[in-house]
This record gives structure tokens, sequence and C-alpha cells, in this order.
């Protein structure tokens, strides 16, 4: 987990907080509180397929996945879940002593059953979308080598627009619009919300909505590249 | 002895530079990659800037200057000794280190900077572009000597980071191979990112001399409008140039319990 980033955003706010003693609906507890959560959910939501994808194209391990029968997506996903298993042992116990040990946690955190259930509904989708971009990122290694500069640029828009860097109801206007219509806003900074007890039962539908909407898209093109991308595939090295 | 090693170090760049632009299109890709990345940090003064308008007093044109010399020594840095350091357990594990050790030539030197990397240059214009558009538009008033001094600091500072990094790297003749023994020290130099002096003091005290890492981006931004007294570039001299000792003793010491294993 990469908390250096996070740890230097709250740094830095326990500076502005010194300044003056909100900023937008924030003071520095719930900022610092949103921020866990955040990066809480960062570990949960966000997985890592891409490198095991394109290592699997570039090494050409993946003429072997071909010849066998079984779905090599299916066993990504299997793989990342399984993933998310072992580091949930880490996460658990982390989230639980946070919300003992830091009573502003469990103050600013408001809950009920339906709450819990679109929040649950919300990260379950999110992991999905997010298993979805990364593969085609992976996939990408079909007509590039390499793809570390792609996962660069998508690192740059997912930081900013996942919430990770910033609340995004702290930013303008504009962006807070460009981030109501890209997938990532409903992965981390709206379960955060939830969580938070922000958001109201439409937006949380709404917010559902977009997340099936992109879902379908990216199930569509990552079936479409992975068809196109199996057909140029040399497999040498394998 | 000075002219030797500088014409090594030139005809390293001149291998190097023809390896990383080997595959051209994948080097502009890679920089691109990371030009876009360092725009993050930009925008993350935007927006919180954008509530407040100084923060201990750091302004939003002061801090970009901040962020663009972070971005500089970024690069600089990296393009210096990552695709050494990244290979140092390594080397050690494997016992390749005895192809260095029987060279002419000094072997802290050769495992520090054969290799010079170009995957973050980009970075390094990016960085002097927000610096110099920072310091027009917010009309920040700087002077000659300031930009001498906000050099001298950055030099300063990569002598700093090497020889801490360098250290940190030792460890991997005592602890056996452990690959990720390059990522133990690199996030700390992220601190840099914000101006150290809105931190609490004893982070502050600590950043300052303990562990010197203002001379990454804070001391050589607050050089340039002119708020760096002397002592602490003095300090940093002295500093900069035990650390740099220290690190070519424990190297010595070091290569006493390399045991050549596997070679």
């Amino acid at each position: 987990m990469d908390i250096y980033p996070t740890l230097i955003f709250i740094l830095f706010f326990s500076a502005v907080f010194s300044e003056r003693e909100l900023i937008g609906n924030y003071s520095f507890n719930s900022i610092l509180v949103y921020y866990l959560i955040t990066l809480s959910l960062n570990v949960l939501v966000v997985s890592h397929p891409e490198w095991g994808i394109a290592e699997n194209i570039n090494q050409g391990f993946l003429s072997s996945f071909l010849l066998k029968p079984m779905n090599f997506l299916k066993f990504c996903i299997a793989n990342e879940l399984a993933y998310k298993g072992n580091r949930s042992i880490f996460l658990i116990p982390f989230i639980t002593a946070i919300i003992i040990f830091v009573p502003s946690v469990s103050q600013h955190m408001s809950l009920d059953l339906l709450q819990g259930l679109t929040l649950l509904v919300m990260i379950s989708l999110a992991f999905v979308t997010y298993f979805f971009i990364k593969t085609l990122i992976g996939f990408a290694a079909f007509w590039f080598t390499e793809v570390v500069w792609l996962l660069g640029v998508w690192e740059s828009i997912s930081l900013l627009f996942s919430g990770l860097t910033i609340p995004i109801d702290l930013m303008p206007p504009f962006f807070q619009k460009i981030a109501t219509v890209l997938p990532i806003k409903y992965a981390i900074f709206m379960p955060a919300q939830i969580i938070l007890g922000k958001v109201s039962l439409k937006e949380q539908f709404i917010g559902i909505l977009i997340q099936m909407a992109w879902l379908t898209f990216l199930i569509f093109l990552t079936r479409k590249i992975w068809r196109k991308g199996v057909r140029i595939y040399s497999a040498y090295g394998g | 002895m000075i002219k030797r090693y500088l014409s090594l170090y030139l005809k390293f760049l001149k291998a190097n530079f023809s390896r990383e632009v080997q595959f051209r299109g994948n080097f502009l890709l890679l920089n691109i990659g990371s030009l876009l990345w360092s725009l993050t940090l930009v925008f993350y003064y935007f927006f919180v800037f954008n509530h407040v308008s100084s923060v201990k007093g750091w302004s939003f044109g002061h801090s970009l200057v901040l962020v663009g010399i972070y971005l500089m020594f970024d690069s600089v840095i990296k393009a210096l000794v990552e695709n050494n350091f990244s290979q140092f357990p390594r080397i050690i594990y494997k016992g390749e280190l005895d192809f260095i050790l029987t060279k002419p030539a000094n072997s802290q030197f050769l495992v520090s900077f054969s290799r010079f990397s170009l995957r973050n240059f980009l970075r390094l214009f990016a960085g002097l572009a927000i610096v110099l558009w920072s310091i027009f538009s917010f009309k920040i008033k700087i002077s000659f000597f300031g930009f001498l001094i906000a050099f001298s600091a950055f030099i300063l500072g990569i002598i700093v980071v090497y020889s801490l990094w360098f250290m940190i790297l030792l460890l991997a003749f005592y602890l056996g191979y452990i690959e990720n023994l390059y990522f133990l020290f690199y996030p700390l130099l992220r601190i840099s990112r914000i101006p150290i002096d809105t931190f609490p003091k004893p982070a502050q005290i600590i950043f300052s001399f303990v562990l010197p890492l203002v001379f990454i981006s804070t001391v050589p931004a607050k050089a340039i409008w002119g708020q760096v007294s002397w002592q602490i570039m003095v300090y940093g001299f002295f500093a900069a140039v035990f650390l740099l000792y220290l690190s070519h003793r424990l190297w010595n010491l070091a290569l006493k319990s390399y045991s050549s294993a596997s070679s």
C-alpha cells in the first residue's frame, strides 16, 4: 500500500488548517478521516492485473494459456480476488484498530443497513471496473512492448479524479463535472462519502447506474480488444 | 584525476544514451507518461490554494516554484542513480561486483554512476518550465545571486541524497538479497513535494539537520527569492561533505564482508 503520497497531503493539510478552521465542509479531523477511508478503499478496490498480463504477452507465456481449456480473463480475475483476500488479512485489523483508537473516525461515520448495502454494491462494481481498466492497459502489450507509460497516464487521471489526491468536492466546478462522468469517482470518492453519510440515496442510485454503464462498455471493449490482440499475438520468447 | 573520471563518465553517457534511445517510441512515451504524472502535483496545489491564499508564508506561486524544483531534482537524481541503485542488491548477491572491483577505477564511482537513465528526462524541462512560469506570472522577486545560491543548494541536495541513499543500500552486504532495498529510501524524498517549513517543529529539525532533505527543494526555492540564511548553506556544505565521506568509508567497510559468492 502506497501511503506516502497520502501522508504528505495530510501533512500539508495540517499546515493549511492552521490558517483557518474550515475548508469547504471539512475540518482537519474530517479530512483526516476522509483520507484514512479513501486509503483503505484504494487497497480494497484497485487491482493490478496489468503487470501479469503484459508479462505473459511479452514473454510469450500467454501461449500456454491459449492452449489450455480455460479462460485467461477468468484466470486473471480469480488471481486478483485471491490477492485481495490476502490483503484483507492486513487491512481488516488496520481498519478495526483505527475505528477503536481514533475516536473521531467513528464520530464522522454514519451507516445504516440500506447505505451499507449500496456501499457493498458500489465497491463490488468498482473492483470489477478497475479490473477491466487495468486489463485493457495490460492488453496494450499486444501492440506496444512496454506498458509502463500507459499506466503512468492512467495513474495521473485516476489519482486526481478518484479523490485520492484531494476530496472532489474541494475541486473547482469544472473538475467536479469531469469527475462526475468518469467511473473512478464512484470507486473511491463516493463510497467514502457514503461512509461519512454525505450522499443522498438518489445520488447513490445515479452513481450505481453510471458505474453499470461504464462496466458494460468496458466488458464490451475488453472482449473486442482481446480478440484483436490474440490475432496479432506473435508468441515470441514462448 | 578529476579529468580522468570526467572523461570516463562522458563515455558512460554516450553508451547509455544509445541504449536508452534504442527503442525510440518507448522512450518518448515513457517520458510523456512521467510528465503527465508530475502534473498531478501542480493540480493538488491549485485545488488547495483555491481555498486559502497562503500557508505558513507560502503562496501558490511560491509552492509552484518548489514543485518545479522538486521535479527537476527527481529527474536529475533518477537519471544519475536509478539504473545503478536498482541493480545494487543483485550485483552483490550474484557476485557480479567482482567485475567492478577488478577494474582500475574507484569502485564506488563505478557502482554508482555507470548506468545513466533517461526515463524521466522530460520532467527536468517540465520542472524548469514550471519554475520560470511561476516566477514570471506571480511576479516573484528574484536576483542573479539568489539563483546562484539556489543552484549550489540544489547540488548540495544531490550530494546529500546520493550519500544517504547509497549508505542505505550498503545493507545489501549484510542482509542478503532484498530486491526492494532500492525502495527503502526513495519514498522519503517525496516529503520534498511540500515545503519542509510547513511541517511540525520536530520534523523540521530532523529534515534540516539530521537527514538534511531540506536541500532538495525547500532551500533552493527559498534561495530564489532570497530567504535563505548563510548559516544553513554553510551547514549544508559541511553536511554534504561529511555524508559523502561517510558513505565512502562505509563502502570500504562493507566491501570487507563481501564474500564474492556464486561468482
